[in-house]
């Protein structure tokens, strides 16, 4: 098989008469058709701090929930500042008021009491042991999607296969040749320009050899490569979608771009942080309520913009725990267990709350008082990455794990 | 000594007169500067040996942020053990001339209190002069400090006891903090240094133990209650470690030591001061059964105090102090012999700092890992201007601000790191397309004079009498690298200088005008220059 080295080497010797690549052509290919290797581009979204789910998707049904939040619980249907009914025990907080479509189209599901079998409530360790997939382990060094990255990959992979958006890439991309990215309209070499071509050529021989070091520069500037024929300062998104002004809102947005732009994207990640509610973290209005509401509208604002390419996209969020049922004496919560993830996508089965609710009776919850957790989170990705995106060997993505139960939450 | 003219006659520059670093004006004023400021001399620009040296090369790209123009040849003259020796002791070292410039930086001295009074949240200018002003003095301390070793170490504690300068508050109290916590105990004893950030009104907003309080007792108009963020942190990033062996109930019965510890009111003349209150301390007997310790009833204040002290002798954090000053100065991956002799180091010397880092420098570990580190981008873009010798135009805070947004650009603006654990200090985090990329173009930025308020002279690179490209390219290479070229690397950089001739070919002013910049960049750019 064909290394990505060779990929690499071939492009830049290629660099300044780049053709349409091969791996375009291989990916159109396999969109047009109705192969058992159409996969869908996969579109994760990390809430960075432990999302208080019990107010993102709030279970209005159960009495303990107002029972133990007295300030902080989100009223029931119809009132002021009420949750948005979904299904008669459920209800999204009103700030989500933007995905009440999606819910309605069936193209949106949760997943409640969602989330990982460790107990750990430290931030790093949640998050680590969800990136790498391995919760209670850390002997693994790459990410679940660098894994199914490995596995899945071609002779002729694009360096926009899989792509990053932050300052850092994302644990779960490790060990996949993944991109990291903050603006694709900055995203050229800026030397002096009668010099460029010149200095570009030069700079790339200077990135000749081997090491993580001199990989990371052959990929980049294959990649600058990629990003100059695309023009993104004039990209308009779809159906007036609206995306928010902030860099969860701008890395949606590019993503959307590049998935459009068919530069062979297939598995994008984006980070929206501040969940860290511990104090003032506010019920229907205040500090929750407004992240929230970047959340669902940048959320919405891609599912628009991809509308048309729907049937090949599914997005999944996830946190790397909930916060405790009762609120604490700060006006916020603190770290908890189970938690809500959404999935969204044109093959969703949508408009229902998957999975088992497991209550919020002091004898129900977890721990020092958390929402128990009663569908694996690796249950969920898992489905996606087997159902959706044509890699059914799951335990090289999540190594360790072998009891998947899949809750029925896409199609495939 | 030479003046400043007759260092640019003799070599052979042009009279075009620039402003000249400041470790350099120290020189000009005649003042009585010690030996280390007189780095410039003008035969060190004809080195004929590339590659000299490369124990002080070592040391340098280590212990300070990397080397000006000349530093490696006076250095060795004063000798490797000298130069340690004095950049651990950074109280021996005149930074006069840094600190003069820093005077401008008024809110750099002033208390928190009347930072609060100066600069009120809704007035103009507002807070934003504060976080602009200790920014500015972290970089320009970071680039011109003669005490590069204590700015390191500065830098370490700020990203180990982690603050976002973001945070409600904390804009107006990180100032305090940075001065009185971390710039005060970084060399000293680091169960001073804890105690000092525990009690740090920053660190107390930001991880909300100002808000810690006795279940049931009022404070401000809610009902309140534990909080346990601080309690969790302090052990698990401070102190022992998450694999120390504390449970969910020793992180509760810690957080139960600690309320009480809170600041004082914004509109008190002492506003953003420490402040312990007892009705608010659960005075309560308290059990750690992981640290063997039991707190007695109505310990007050001495909870906490004994807590700490005890965290801090503790051998797990001995360990991971151990190791991660290892991976500083180091490598990413350190021996981890030389961790368990720096963490009994740390441990005989009552948790002192300096003799921590003694025992790691003088290690033959440490003398053997020369280039095994990839450059975090605060250590590229300083190494960047240090190895220019580029100076910044113009005095005060705004001076600096374009550099300062050129730090935030390539993701490592001081205090900006939102989480408590701090910014990765292992280079293999960061060395990703759109890192590299910035780096990049921070090369190419700073090479052709395109950051606002950043001059350098490149004519300094090159030696008087040279006109081949094979030469000039070498010379300019030496100066940036210390090291010879490699060869494929020279073949490079010569095809791009001589458009394609061969490195006997000559260059026309113009042209090398036009093309030296270009050549610093890529020097700048290349593998070579992203590892230390």
């Amino acid at each position: 098989m064909a290394s990505r080295r060779s990929f690499l080497s071939g492009a830049i010797a290629t660099m300044a008469t780049l053709a349409e690549p091969r791996w375009l052509t291989q990916n159109s290919e396999l969109r047009t058709q109705n192969s058992p290797q159409a996969r869908d581009i996969l579109i994760c979204i990390f809430q960075r701090g432990g999302a208080d789910g019990l107010n993102v998707v709030v279970p209005h049904g159960d009495k303990d929930y107002y029972a133990h939040r007295s300030n902080l619980a989100i009223p029931q249907p119809g009132g002021r500042g009420a949750a948005i009914d979904l299904d008669g025990f459920f209800g999204l907080h009103p700030s989500l008021s933007a995905l009440k479509e999606i819910w309605d189209a069936r193209q949106l599901a949760v997943v409640h009491a969602c989330g990982s079998p460790d107990p750990t409530h430290s931030h790093f360790d949640a998050m680590d042991y969800m990136e790498r997939g391995t919760p209670g382990q850390k002997s693994v060094a790459t990410g679940w999607l660098g894994r199914h990255m490995a596995a899945t990959h071609d002779a002729n992979d694009s360096p926009f296969r899989a792509v990053g958006f932050g300052a850092l890439l994302q644990a779960s991309l490790r060990g996949g040749a993944a991109t990291a990215l903050t603006s694709l309209e900055t995203f050229k070499l800026q030397a002096k320009p009668l010099e460029l071509p010149k200095v570009k050529a030069a700079h790339g021989q200077l990135y000749r050899g081997s090491g993580m070091l001199v990989g990371a520069g052959q990929q980049t500037l294959a990649a600058l490569d990629i990003i100059q024929k695309l023009n993104p300062a004039q990209y308009q998104p779809s159906d007036g979608a609206q995306y928010p002004d902030s860099p969860y809102g701008k890395a949606l947005r590019q993503i959307a771009q590049l998935i459009k732009a068919d530069v062979g994207l297939q598995i994008a990640c984006a980070d929206i942080g501040d969940w860290d509610t511990h104090v003032n973290e506010g019920g229907a209005e205040g500090e929750m309520a407004a992240n929230l509401k970047e959340f669902g509208d940048g959320l919405r604002a891609l599912y628009t913009d991809l509308s048309a390419a729907l049937s090949r996209v599914t997005i999944v969020t996830m946190s790397e725990f909930g916060r405790r049922a009762a609120e604490n004496g700060g006006g916020g919560t603190d770290h908890g267990h189970g938690n809500a993830m959404f999935v969204l996508g044109g093959n969703v089965a949508g408009g229902k709350v998957h999975g088992e609710w497991p209550g919020l009776h002091p004898e129900q919850l977890y721990g020092p008082g958390d929402l128990q957790v009663t569908t694996d989170f690796r249950d969920v990705l898992g489905e996606i990455i087997a159902k959706r995106l044509g890699n059914a060997a799951l335990g090289d993505v999540f190594p360790g794990y072998a009891s998947f139960n899949f809750r029925g939450l896409v199609k495939g | 000594m030479v003046s400043r003219r007759q260092f640019l006659r003799n070599s052979g520059l042009a009279a075009v007169y620039l402003a000249l670093p400041a470790w350099l004006t120290a020189c000009s004023r005649g003042d009585a500067a010690p030996a280390a400021q007189r780095l410039v001399q003008p035969e060190v620009w004809d080195d004929p040996q590339p590659g000299a040296h490369p124990e002080i090369v070592h040391l340098l790209n280590r212990i300070t942020y990397g080397p000006r123009p000349g530093e490696v040849e006076q250095v060795a003259r004063s000798g490797w053990d000298a130069f340690l020796d004095r950049q651990l002791h950074p109280e021996r070292i005149d930074d006069s001339a840094l600190d003069d410039q820093l005077k401008e930086f008024k809110t750099l001295t002033m208390s928190s209190a009347d930072l609060f009074d100066a600069y009120p949240p809704k007035g103009m200018p507002g807070p934003r002069i504060i976080i602009q002003e200790l920014e500015a003095a972290a970089l320009l301390r970071a680039i011109y400090s003669e005490r590069q070793l204590f700015e390191i170490m500065v830098d370490f504690w700020s990203n180990h006891f982690n603050i976002f300068i973001g945070k409600n508050q904390v804009k107006w109290l990180k100032t305090a903090d940075d001065r009185d916590v971390i710039r005060t105990h970084a060399f000293g004893k680091f169960r001073d240094l804890l105690l000092a950030s525990a009690k740090s009104p920053a660190m107390l907003i930001y991880l909300d133990n100002a808000e810690n309080v006795k279940p049931g007792s009022r404070f401000g108009r809610k009902d309140s209650g534990l909080n346990e963020n601080y309690a969790r942190e302090v052990m698990e990033l401070h102190t022992v470690g998450v694999d120390a062996g504390y449970t969910q109930d020793d992180v509760t019965t810690v957080a139960r030591a600690l309320t009480g510890w809170t600041i004082t009111r914004r509109n008190a003349d002492d506003a953003g001061e420490f402040q312990f209150v007892p009705r608010l301390h659960d005075d309560g007997e308290k059990r750690i059964p992981f640290l063997d310790l039991t707190l007695p009833q109505g310990g007050g204040i001495t909870d906490g105090e004994t807590l700490l002290a005890r965290l801090a002798a503790h051998p797990g954090t001995a360990a991971r102090i151990a190791r991660k000053l290892c991976m500083a100065f180091v490598s990413d991956d350190p021996p981890p012999a030389l961790v368990a002799r720096a963490a009994q180091a740390y441990l005989d010397s009552d948790t002192d700092t300096r003799a921590t880092l003694d025992v790691i420098l003088r290690s033959d570990e440490f003398k053997a890992a020369a280039g095994q580190k990839i450059k975090l981008p605060l250590r590229a873009l300083v190494s960047k201007m240090r190895a220019l010798g580029a100076n910044i135009a113009g005095d005060g805070p705004k001076a600096a601000l374009p550099l300062v947004q050129q730090l935030r650009d390539i993701g490592q603006a001081f205090f900006a790191w939102q989480a408590p654990n701090g910014y990765p200090q292992v280079g293999a985090a960061w060395v990703n397309t759109g890192g590299m990329l910035g780096r990049w173009n921070l090369a190419f930025a700073l090479a052709e004079g395109r950051v606002r308020g950043v001059e350098r002279d490149l004519r300094h690179f090159v030696p008087s009498g040279v006109a081949a490209v094979g030469a000039l390219t070498d010379a300019v290479g030496t100066a940036l690298l210390h090291a010879p070229l490699p060869a494929p690397a020279r073949a490079a950089l010569v095809g791009y200088m001589s458009d394609g001739r061969d490195d006997q070919a000559t260059l026309d002013q113009p042209v090398l005008d036009r093309k030296l910049p270009e050549l610093v960049g890529l020097i700048l750019a290349s593998p070579a220059f992203q590892t230390h």
